[in-house]
């Protein structure tokens, strides 16, 4: 699994990165954390739609990454690798979060519309959506719908590489994503009438 | 495309059409960079690697061939055991219950036990199990090729308490029908549970 276009170089330098640590160089660690950090702070926070607990969640996989960093079979491809633990560890601080608020937005808007008023594909004068929105729009998605939307479309992964991470089939992850699309278009045309 | 199960209408649109304007734009705020204060976020997390051990290299994988204890499904280590069958290389469903997980002591460390993971699966052509033994690591621990449909894989594990599931042919997830279920996590993807008990509990 990738997660971006991986050079060469980049793989080179994390087998070198992760060699480093397992030889005794702890420090080494905080480059491959500097370097994964932003990315693995933004999935987490778009997937819990609570920055403290994705801080606390990215955090706990960067430790966990350094317990079993011995385990990484391919270790230039340190940043898939532990991409996994994190989108583990989400799916379980999810579900500890869901059981304990029991809580579960489901926002009645309607379908029709969105896609009508949008602006032409050749309009670039659509406002952007404030943080809060999105925000708002991610947490009424159902958990599993906006996981496979956002490793879809913001991690830009295959379906191939999402069925691996999630264990769910390329239909039926095809079929979250639609569902997603849809209630985000849904949802998106309330947030842009505010 | 099988996951609906509350008769819901279809989805109007499909997975792999184009983003109108209006979902890019909601695309690039979900892409933009979260605001974060990476020097306190780096030096948090490094000063919890510093308390860690150095990363264990991989346990020897050579026993003394003692057999400590062989524990009926159903015990403290059920869960390491499953018994599936592929479905015309598509479907996989439970056909034979669990049967034992032998546990092995481990020379030198007494302490780490061997607990062997078996899987039946015709047609597959690899099977590996991820857990967080191995960091979910999806190919760093396969299954060996036993007889036609079998396959097992003994793995050092010290006390404590495992989630983990078996990959087949490198995307097919199957957690363990036998096993007991991690209790926090249902969230779309069920893993199974093994706990190892500690040395002279058994």
């Amino acid at each position: 699994m990738h997660l971006t276009p991986e050079t060469s170089q980049d793989r080179v330098w994390h087998a070198a990165m992760v060699a480093r640590v397992l030889s005794g160089d702890v420090e080494a660690y905080a480059e491959l954390v500097a370097r994964h950090r932003d990315r693995l702070v933004r999935y987490a926070v778009r997937m819990l739609c609570d920055a403290d607990e994705a801080d606390d969640v990215t955090q706990e996989t960067f430790v966990r990454a350094y317990r079993s960093l011995a385990t990484c079979e391919d270790p230039s491809r340190f940043g898939g690798w532990i991409f996994s633990i994190l989108a583990n560890r989400c799916r379980t601080a999810g579900a500890r979060r869901a059981k304990r608020e029991a809580v579960f937005v489901s926002t009645e808007v309607g379908v029709e519309g969105w896609a009508d008023r949008s602006a032409p594909d050749t309009d670039v004068s659509v406002t952007e959506p404030s943080t809060e929105r999105v925000e708002r729009a991610l947490l009424a998605l159902n958990a599993a719908h906006r996981e496979a939307f956002l490793l879809k479309y913001v991690e830009d992964m295959s379906y191939e590489e999402i069925a691996v991470l999630t264990g769910a089939g390329v239909s039926a992850l095809k079929m979250r994503v639609s569902r997603a699309r849809d209630f985000l278009r849904a949802a998106l045309t309330e947030a842009f009438d505010d | 495309m099988t996951e609906d199960k509350n008769n819901m209408p279809p989805p109007s649109v499909d997975a792999d059409a184009a983003l109108s304007v209006s979902e890019q734009a909601f695309l690039a705020a979900l892409r933009a960079p979260i605001s974060l204060d990476s020097n306190a976020f780096d030096a948090s997390v490094m000063a919890a690697v510093r308390r860690e051990p150095a990363p264990a290299r991989p346990a020897s994988r050579r026993r003394s061939g003692r057999v400590f204890g062989i524990i009926a499904a159903g015990a403290a280590l059920a869960a390491a055991v499953t018994l599936f069958v592929v479905n015309g290389g598509s479907r996989l469903t439970p056909e034979v219950p669990a049967t034992s997980v032998v546990v092995t002591t481990v020379t030198p460390a007494p302490a780490v036990r061997t607990v062997r993971f078996t899987l039946v699966a015709s047609g597959a052509s690899r099977v590996a199990v991820a857990g967080s033994f191995n960091g979910w690591n999806t190919v760093s621990t396969p299954l060996r090729r036993v007889d036609r449909d079998t396959w097992e894989a003994d793995i050092p594990l010290g006390a404590g308490r495992y989630v983990y599931q078996f990959v087949v042919d490198g995307t097919r997830w199957v957690p363990d029908p036998r096993a007991p279920r991690d209790a926090g996590d249902d969230f779309g993807v069920t893993n199974s549970v093994v706990t190892v008990p500690t040395f002279g509990s058994a």
